[in-house]
């Protein structure tokens, strides 16, 4: 066992296995610390995809189920909207409001139709994470960037909507979403979201012809 | 003008602004000499020597800390030192601002020190580079000026305008920033982690000091984990203490000219063990390596390719023993 160690005089080398070179950075001994963890499945089209900031943490809160729909105010006994605000139909949740629902279901229908993309519309009974994870892998890759934003927005542009709906009296209007969805999605694209502009552009244009 | 009459006449030809590169060369050409002069005079056994100290001088811009023995002569001959000094590089020391700290003294050779000295005396806890430092186990008290460096930063903040997205970065790089110095440092205690974990917590989910659980929409562990694992990417704060103190046991294995090297840095034990699994060593001369412990057998240490040799080796003959 000891045939491979042979004492000579250079010093002894230590190396720091976390880091490929082999010197030591608190960086890697602190993510050493989580080596075994459970892996947040789309942490990275959360949180590297082009997005406003309270964009991204609003669909990270979403997927985790934490923002305040009706189910979550029940169980607190706050007062809550007896069915969703946007279809008046079902109880309300997170998962249903952004996936579930028609009126959501409308929604990313006016929204992908004009990209091509229609047959990716979300069915009933998918979460959103789960929806978003499916119509992302059957996109080509150089898409999917500009895709993941595009959903961001689209939840987005949904829970505004609601909350419009619930607390400023608004009523459910899919072209009122979609004509904001529209007008925001200008904004991010004139404010570096490239990937979402070559989406539109490249996708939008094969329609055209 | 000083104090009201004119002094003599002051030729500034050349100076350094703030921030130059040059200036800590200049300063290290100056402040070399004074640690010579320590270093000599203790050479020739004029200052008795200290134990377990190899340095008697640190120096960091215009902190100075120096270690003395509390003799009668080493005191007077460390003032007359400190004087030939600042008459040599205009330099004087300032021994009202000075403060001396007895480290296990009489309470007789206190009062020797301050005729001598003329300076202040103090106790600990001090502060060194704005760290506590103190020879008994820090109180809650010493540490609470931290908490409220940390939780003065919040009225300055308009919490109420900014986003959840905002709160986060504000918590991510600064709030948490505050502490890491005071980590790299010293061992704190859980009660502190907790109190700036409060903080923390209140101001990203509320922008306020305090949040009541309703406020808080994720539970603050899972907040805590990387941006990969489902959190926010805000550091937890007890393992970032273990990763910073493990840069201290990684310079004391492979820079072990560090003139801190051989006292017993207080770490965690999860540090240690972490510290343990995740390097590997190569023997040269064995000179560096820990022979019973240190993994350098092939990637694994003695201890798990004979477990039953090292148990038969008692723990004392272990720990003396250094390199095969």
């Amino acid at each position: 066992m000891l045939a491979g160690v042979n004492l000579n005089n250079t010093d002894d080398i230590h190396r720091w296995k976390p880091e490929a070179s082999g010197e030591f950075s608190t960086r890697s001994a602190y993510k050493n610390f989580f080596v075994g963890a459970i892996t947040f499945e789309p942490w990275k089209k959360v949180w590297k995809s082009w997005a406003p900031g309270k964009c991204k943490t609003f669909v990270w809160l979403a997927i985790r189920n934490r923002c305040w729909t009706a189910d979550r105010l029940q169980k607190r006994g706050l007062p809550h909207p007896e069915h969703c605000p946007l279809c008046d139909q079902e109880e309300e949740n997170i998962q249903h409001i952004l996936t579930s629902c028609v009126f959501a279901r409308q929604f990313w229908f006016a929204i992908l139709q004009p990209l091509n993309l229609a047959r990716l519309t979300p069915t009933r009974t998918v979460s959103f994470a789960d929806w978003w994870k499916k119509a992302e892998r059957k996109l080509q890759k150089q898409h999917r960037k500009g895709f993941n934003s595009l959903c961001i927005l689209g939840a987005w542009t949904i829970w505004k909507h609601r909350n419009a709906c619930v607390f400023e009296g608004a009523s459910p209007n899919l072209q009122v979403a979609v004509q904001a969805f529209k007008e925001e999605s200008h904004l991010w694209q004139f404010s570096g979201a490239k990937r979402l502009a070559a989406l539109s552009l490249e996708l939008g244009e094969r329609h055209a012809h | 003008m000083l104090n009201g009459e004119p002094g003599q006449p002051i030729f500034h030809q050349r100076g350094l602004r703030q921030g130059d590169p040059l200036s800590p060369m200049l300063f290290i050409l100056v402040m070399d000499v004074l640690n010579s002069l320590f270093t000599k005079a203790a050479e020739d056994g004029l200052l008795s020597p200290l134990h377990s100290i190899g340095q008697r001088l640190s120096l960091y811009a215009d902190d100075v800390a120096l270690f003395i023995s509390s003799d009668g002569e080493d005191l007077q001959l460390t003032k007359d030192i400190l004087k030939f000094f600042g008459e040599a590089s205009g330099l004087q020391t300032n021994l009202q601002e000075s403060c001396v700290i007895p480290i296990h003294c009489d309470e007789g050779i206190v009062e020797d020190i301050n005729n001598t000295l003329e300076c202040t005396a103090a106790s600990f806890p001090t502060t060194y580079l704005g760290l506590p430092i103190s020879d008994k186990k820090l109180r809650r008290g010493d540490l609470l000026a931290w908490i409220e460096k940390i939780a003065n930063k919040l009225p300055g903040w308009k919490a109420s305008l900014l986003t959840l997205a905002g709160r986060t970065v504000l918590v991510r790089f600064v709030l948490t920033a505050i502490p890491i110095h005071l980590l790299v440092a010293i061992k704190v205690p859980k009660w502190f982690l907790r109190a700036v974990d409060k903080i923390r917590k209140g101001f990203l989910w509320t922008g306020r000091k305090n949040a009541n659980g309703g406020n808080c929409l994720v539970a603050w562990e899972k907040v805590m984990r990387p941006i990969d694992l489902g959190g926010l990417g805000i550091h937890n704060l007890e393992i970032l203490g273990w990763a910073l103190q493990m840069r201290c046991l990684w310079l004391e294995k492979t820079r072990s000219d560090r003139p801190w090297a051989g006292l017993q840095i207080p770490v965690y034990s999860n540090t240690t063990a972490m510290f343990a699994c995740a390097i590997t060593t190569t023997v040269g001369n064995g000179r560096n390596t820990l022979f019973w412990t240190d993994r350098w057998l092939h990637g694994s240490c003695l201890e798990d390719l004979a477990p039953n040799v090292v148990s038969c080796v008692p723990l004392k003959f272990r720990k003396k023993e250094n390199s095969g």
